[in-house]
């Protein structure tokens, strides 16, 4: 445990200076602001140049001004589709860069073990994804207070945001896959690349009505994006499924890194 | 003791035979060379000795101990593989400081000490992005010496560096050495080697076709007497006579491959003058370890 904590002190203090954090920081946060400029739209149609397509989106989608519906549906849903690929980036970054500072020899024979300097990295993907949840419901809350969004109910509120962190919960166990091919690739390509497959597929799947079955499909699909009826759907397997992939991913990383052929 | 010891070393990638059957001893306060061409095999043997890939068979020991996955030693040894490389965002400082901790090492001492040795003072605070490639092998290698280990493994420590770092570079690893440390260095720079290294090994498509000491180094490589003279036959008629064995190269000068014609070079010389041939080129020759290098790759190719 004592070597976990050091080599997560050492993976945190390598993020000083980065500027990658910022850029994900930046980019994730396009959730709650581009959710608070619809739902601003949406009150104040008048806005829209009549040749935009956010005209007729706005006029489609008629959906309610108000609290539920903004953190329901652009910061819950949002999390289960940008979060996949903001995180994925996290996880990328997090695995891949040893590889291209090439430093990742000088983590291999050392008093600490492979094992903890993994895990450490795990846990730095965690406590980055969860300070990416954190600040982007913190900026739903600033936006929402700035568009004076009507329909506070406390308890409907925090149902959502259990939810919410529920869905980031999914997405960020849907990172030790691209931990995997970030060590077994070597470098940010190939999981970046493994990414926008899934991400393909994970929009192909629920057409083929196997949606609940595909791992990067669940947390859209948990969070209500893809309507409630495939919610609904969501069953035994399609959990087994999830964990299965999450659990794979991880035990392949942590076996690749201790086992695998460091060259 | 036997601070680095393989045996029957080998690692095979698919059908590909990189490192075969490989034995090699190493002993405290030794200066292993380790010398081979590009692909040879060192950079696969030096990842085998740090546990970095798994050998296809054989054994290494490290300090007596044989290298699995329970090996205790690590904070023993220090190692620089391949080109040096540090985390771009940190300063030279930082990326010590970094390496301390997963080295389980606190005391600051060894990141003053260690800025000292190798006069990184002025670029402590320096981003590694933004160093030299000197600079950056200077600490590459900082890095790797920072713990004092007993046992130093370095793949070309000496790249990038200018003539005077190298020079600075030898002498701080002789120096260690003097102090009990064992380092095991593979180069290309082989006159640099030969400067420093205590024993010698050649690789050649993955087997270890020569290890010697530096003294029988000495007693294999070529020695010689180049002489040129107005007439180069009856040079070699009279001293032949003399019993010398002198033979005409492809420069048609005069050799005579032999240590003593070198230590009686002068002998040689008042003994051609004598005879009314006085030389006008009377060059004693030392094979360098280059020299000696590719003329076993070659006796082994053939």
């Amino acid at each position: 445990m004592a070597d976990i904590l050091i080599a997560t002190v050492v993976e945190l203090k390598k993020l000083k200076r980065s500027i990658i954090v910022w850029i994900v920081f930046i980019g994730y946060a396009l959730i709650p602001v581009m959710g608070g400029i619809m739902m601003y739209l949406i009150k104040n149609p008048n806005f829209i140049p009549d040749s935009s397509i956010l005209k007729i989106k706005t006029s489609i989608l008629s959906i309610p001004v108000d609290w539920i519906s903004y953190l329901s549906i652009y910061l819950t849903q949002g999390a289960g589709l940008v979060g996949i690929i903001a995180f994925g980036f996290v996880a990328s970054f997090v695995f891949g860069r040893e590889y291209s500072d090439n430093t990742y020899r000088d983590l291999l024979s050392l008093p600490l073990s492979r094992f903890a300097i993994l895990n450490a990295k795990y846990i730095v993907y965690i406590l980055w994804c969860i300070m990416l949840a954190i600040s982007d419901l913190i900026l739903s809350f600033i936006v929402g207070f700035i568009l004076k969004l009507s329909g506070w109910d406390f308890i409907i509120i925090l149902q959502i945001i259990g939810k919410y962190f529920a869905t980031i919960g999914l997405v960020i166990a849907l990172g030790t896959p691209i931990s995997f091919f970030a060590l077994w690739a070597r470098g940010y390509l190939a999981p970046l690349g493994f990414l926008i497959l899934v991400l393909m597929l994970a929009n192909f799947m629920p057409y083929l009505g196997a949606g609940q079955y595909f791992p990067w499909s669940i947390p859209a699909i948990y969070s209500g994006m893809a309507g409630e009826e495939l919610k609904k759907g969501l069953n035994i397997l399609s959990y087994i499924c999830f964990g299965v992939t999450f659990l794979g991913g991880y035990i392949f990383t942590i076996c690749w890194w201790k086992y695998g052929d460091q060259i | 003791m036997k601070v680095i010891l393989t045996q029957n070393l080998s690692k095979k990638f698919k059908d590909f035979t990189a490192v075969d059957d490989i034995n090699i001893e190493v002993e405290s306060g030794e200066i292993y060379g380790f010398v081979g061409l590009n692909g040879a095999g060192k950079t696969t043997t030096i990842r085998m000795l740090l546990g970095m890939i798994k050998p296809s068979g054989g054994k290494v020991f490290l300090f007596g101990q044989e290298l699995t996955r329970n090996f205790k030693y690590w904070n023993e040894i220090g190692y620089l593989v391949e080109a040096p490389c540090a985390y771009p965002n940190l300063t030279v400082r930082e990326n010590l400081e970094l390496f301390l901790k997963l080295r389980k090492l606190k005391e600051k001492k060894f990141i003053d000490n260690v800025i000292e040795k190798f006069k990184l003072g002025e670029y402590q605070n320096v981003l590694a992005k933004n160093l030299s490639l000197g600079n950056l092998q200077r600490l590459g290698l900082a890095k790797a010496l920072i713990h004092n280990p007993k046992l130093l493994i370095l793949d070309e420590p000496l790249n990038g560096l200018d003539p005077i770092g190298i020079i600075e570079i030898r002498e701080m690893l002789k120096k260690f050495s003097q102090n009990g440390t064992t380092i095991f260095i593979s180069s290309h720079i082989l006159a640099e080697l030969a400067k420093m290294a205590t024993k010698i090994g050649i690789i050649h498509r993955g087997k270890l076709v020569k290890e010697l000491t530096t003294d029988q180094l000495e007693k294999q490589i070529i020695k010689k007497l180049i002489i040129s003279t107005s007439n180069n036959d009856k040079a070699i008629e009279i001293l032949k006579q003399k019993g010398w064995e002198p033979i005409i190269n492809t420069k048609c000068d005069i050799e005579i491959i032999n240590e003593k014609a070198l230590s009686r070079s002068g002998e040689i010389c008042e003994f051609l003058t004598n005879n009314g041939i006085p030389p006008h080129i009377l060059c004693p020759f030392e094979e360098e370890l280059e020299s000696f290098f590719v003329r076993t790759i070659r006796k082994q190719e053939d």
